[in-house]
């Protein structure tokens, strides 16, 4: 949690935010949806959407908090040749 | 303190006292014994037959975890099926190989994964100050369960759990990422469409040690 979550004296003397110690532990919750179709024998073509929350530690952190947002979606398509 | 800034507190201390308990390391292990142990105990289902697949696409995602900046990127995923030697499964930066057959239930072996860097290109001008963060490749193991012809028949229920260790020399520690992932519920709308469903969490635990 640290590395993407933590502002240490360094890091915030550089951004000007808090200084910020995120605990280890959850750090997210995710939901993903994947549809799939078939457009020929060995073509199919894939879609797919995640949604994430950050939870506990995460969420609190000023990276998060100031600068980001905690909710995340996530979406592509992908085209697939089975073999 | 109020009574709700005790509880996450003390939370946090449970979970810093565990990490402390039980070195990360163990994890590892115990996720690898709780597989093996199970694998002893089940019987070979017959599974969907071998095949082999690749796509490729893009994905819209968040630039790092918890940021509000989206980029678009390359996405690719494979599989290879070597029949009774296992598959060989890639998704984006993440790679594992199944050591059992495709006609088990059960899915376990090592991974690797790509941890994504920090870095100065980043869309935030106030992130974008902070100390680079290195991309690493982490390693560790995978299990994976299909509960088969439990649903209505061509539906399927899975869990995955995974962890992976890799070191993280900003802050000189061993960080171990985790991933419990419930599902997919897979279900046929017709014969040509299917939707999966899959909930999870992650969680992210740092060694106390140094690395």
């Amino acid at each position: 949690m640290d590395t993407y979550f933590s502002v240490d004296t360094d890091n915030s003397r550089r951004t000007g935010l808090p200084t910020f110690a995120a605990s280890g532990g959850v750090k997210n919750v995710v939901l993903g949806f994947t549809g799939t179709y078939d457009l020929a024998r060995q073509w199919v073509l894939i879609g797919l959407v995640g949604l994430s929350r950050l939870a506990w530690g995460a969420k609190d952190s000023p990276i998060v908090k100031q600068r980001g947002d905690r909710n995340a979606v996530s979406a592509g398509m992908t085209l697939g040749y089975r073999f | 303190m109020k009574k709700s800034q005790f509880g996450k507190y003390a939370t946090s201390q449970a979970v810093i006292r565990v990490v402390d308990i039980l070195h990360p390391a163990a994890f590892v292990l115990i996720i690898g014994v709780c597989a093996a142990t199970l694998c002893a105990l089940e019987v070979a289902v017959a599974q969907e037959p071998p095949q082999r697949m690749v796509r490729l696409g893009f994905v819209s995602v968040h630039e790092f975890e918890g940021s509000k900046d989206t980029v678009l990127r390359p996405f690719l995923v494979g599989r290879v099926d070597y029949g009774q030697y296992g598959s060989l499964r890639f998704t984006g930066g993440a790679a594992q190989y199944n050591l059992l057959g495709a006609k088990r239930p059960w899915s376990f072996g090592p991974l690797v994964s790509a941890r994504p860097a920090h870095d100065w290109d980043v869309k935030d001008p106030v992130v974008r100050l902070m100390r680079e963060v290195d991309a690493k490749v982490g390693a560790g193991l995978f299990a994976q369960y299909w509960f088969r012809d439990t649903l209505i028949q061509g539906d399927r229920l899975g869990v995955e759990v995974e962890t992976i260790g890799s070191k993280d020399n900003q802050f000189t520690r061993t960080v171990y990422y985790q991933s419990l992932k419930t599902g997919a519920f897979q279900y046929g709308v017709t014969s040509t469409c299917e939707v999966k469903i899959c909930i999870g969490f992650e969680s992210m635990l740092t060694s106390t040690g140094p690395v």
